[in-house]
């Protein structure tokens, strides 16, 4: 069975990474590169493939590995070194990397100079379009207010199990901790309900999104000046 | 000393039926140097995965080839399934095994047939096409397309192929032999086949190698590496896999080992039958992968080792999916093999790489 094994290395390393692992015989699979939604920086994934390693690891016990070199945490003007003088094949890709994310990769062995694709829109894999990271600000919310419900069914299930005298003292400090799960789960409700309402608003015509973000303003004004009346 | 220019072959060209440009540098009537252009029709599929649930990607996923549209779909659904620590039925691995089988025969078929077109013999061209018809039409009758199945879903199949059918499967393939051995005879012991193919773009084992070449292109100059060997899912209760090797390197050896992979394919496909579990198809899982979860795969599409890799981020869209071509790998082996040849024979060697621009331009 294939498995994966993904060793995180550093710009300065990837060379002497790679240069071990052409020395060890391993193949080389693929190149690719990714951006991170939530910070914006980019992450660098080479793969490799040993062969003989894996026909051996097979022969033992039915299992072969996938290995992985990932350079996370990349700015898009940061230099990135060619691996092209230890495997050729990887012309393609680098070049990819640097016409579809905008990636500055050093010393190709052939280099397109960004004309190796043609597109329309400049590095169109960098793009984080709205819709993007207000589904994945969703996706935390939503992970947050499972976590939230986790903690507090422990909480309770701690407060339960609370039993005689030892279990008294114990129940102070577990209801405390069901009041705060209890304050926790609220305040993600209320983020999640935002993050879903903000979700819409990306997906809808940004004219027509402005207006309901005005009415909810406006309506919002409303509510508060009711409250202190 | 000899006058040197540059002679731009494709992205339109008689023998090639996808846009694949190259510019090669050639010295009276010899190939210097040759650098290969693409990104003509470049779609961009991998960023559809912002669009589309991991669910509906496996559609498009399908749609990358109209050859490898099998091999696509297999890969993708296996990527996902691994991200999501899924594990699917072993009839699932047998009936994806063996439609992935019978598209490296379809494959291969059609790349004869595209071989035989280009040295002018039409005859062959016919017959190599007739009998892949063959296997079209069994994919028609057992899932309703002939070219876009649409049977693999993450965690299983759409629909099961019944015993009957999967016999039937292996009636037509017998019948087929005869025919197919005949045509292989004269693919490869036909003299004018011979003098077209003999010789002709030689890439040495130690240059496949540096190179990474991969699929019955690298096998042809001696490597001896094919994923199946790897006996992942139903390839591990075969009774033996050897990859099909040729030592020669040049275009004779690689229509020799696509030659031989059809037999291969074939008994893989008839032992498989014979072996198959009944213990259901799968079905559609709901989309839960963790934030940051992975999961990669290779496999042996009919042009070689490809790589699926897909990405989660806690939605039901992906945060990365990434395809890696055979035929992207192949580039370098390309531009190699062209180095020194003949001008006449830059069609053949283009296409016995068998590249699939398709593929590539994902």
């Amino acid at each position: 069975m294939q498995k994966a094994i993904y060793t995180t290395v550093g710009i300065d390393e990837l060379l002497a990474h790679v240069q071990a692992l052409k020395g060890a015989g391993a193949r080389f699979v693929q190149m690719h590169a990714e951006r991170c939604v939530d910070d914006g920086s980019y992450r660098l994934v080479y793969t490799f493939i040993n062969v003989r390693a894996a026909q051996e690891q097979i022969a033992r016990d039915g299992n072969y590995a996938i290995e992985n070199l990932v350079v996370e945490g990349i700015d898009q003007y940061q230099e990135i070194p060619s691996i092209s003088s230890y495997y050729p094949a990887v012309f393609p890709f680098e070049n990819e990397a640097h016409d579809l994310f905008g990636l500055a990769i050093t010393d190709m062995q052939v280099d397109f100079n960004g004309f190796f694709y043609q597109v329309s829109t400049a590095e169109p894999m960098s793009v984080i379009t709205p819709e993007v990271k207000a589904a994945r600000e969703k996706a935390m919310k939503v992970r947050a207010a499972a976590e939230a419900k986790a903690r507090k069914a422990a909480a309770e299930k701690a407060a339960a199990a609370g039993e005689g005298a030892a279990g008294a003292a114990a129940a102070q400090p577990a209801a405390a901790a069901g009041s705060d799960a209890q304050h926790d789960d609220a305040a993600a409700k209320a983020a999640l309900k935002a993050a879903e309402l903000e979700a819409k608003l990306a997906a809808m015509d940004p004219e027509k999104a402005a207006k309901v973000r005005a009415a909810l303003a406006a309506k919002a004004a409303r509510d508060k000046q009711k409250k202190e009346a | 000393m000899a006058h040197r220019s540059v002679i731009p072959f494709g992205p339109q060209h008689p023998v090639l039926p996808e846009p694949l440009h190259l510019d090669l540098v050639i010295e009276d009537d010899r190939v210097i140097e040759a650098i290969p252009q693409i990104g003509f029709v470049h779609r961009g599929l991998e960023k559809l995965t912002e669009k589309r649930d991991m669910h509906q990607f496996g559609y498009i996923a399908e749609r990358i080839c109209g050859i490898c549209a099998v091999g696509h779909s297999c890969g993708y659904a296996s990527a996902c399934e691994r991200m999501l620590d899924i594990e699917v039925p072993g009839r699932v691995q047998y009936i994806r095994t063996i439609l992935h089988e019978l598209s490296r025969i379809h494959s291969h078929l059609l790349w004869l047939g595209l071989l035989a077109d280009a040295f002018g013999f039409e005859a062959l061209f016919y017959r190599s096409w007739t009998l892949r018809e063959q296997i079209l039409k069994i994919f028609e009758s057992t899932c309703g397309g002939r070219v876009i199945l649409s049977i693999n879903e993450i965690g299983g199949l759409k629909h099961d192929i019944e015993d009957s059918e999967l016999a039937g499967i292996v009636q037509t393939l017998d019948a087929m032999r005869p025919d197919y051995e005949a045509l292989v005879h004269t693919f490869l012991d036909d003299v004018s086949c011979g003098e077209r193919l003999h010789g002709v773009g030689v890439i040495s084992k130690k240059d496949a190698l540096d190179l990474s070449m991969v699929g019955p292109f690298g096998r042809a100059s001696g490597v001896d590496y094919d994923v199946r060997m790897f006996s992942d899912g139903a390839y591990a209760d075969l009774a033996a896999f050897e990859p099909v090797v040729a030592t020669d390197g040049d275009c004779y050896a690689r229509c020799q080992v696509r030659c031989a992979e059809v037999t291969q394919a074939m008994d893989i496909i008839k032992e498989l039958v014979g072996k198959i579990p009944h213990d259901g198809i799968g079905g559609r899982t709901k989309l839960t992968p963790a934030d940051g979860a992975r999961g990669e795969v290779v496999i042996e599409q009919p042009r070689g080792e490809a790589y699926y890799y897909v990405r989660g981020n806690g939605t039901k869209n992906l945060d990365r999916f990434r395809v890696r071509t055979p035929t992207s790998q192949n580039l370098a082996g390309l531009t190699h093999a062209l180095q020194g040849v003949l001008l006449a024979n830059v069609p053949m060697i283009i296409l016995t790489i068998d590249p699939c621009i398709s593929c590539t331009e994902r």
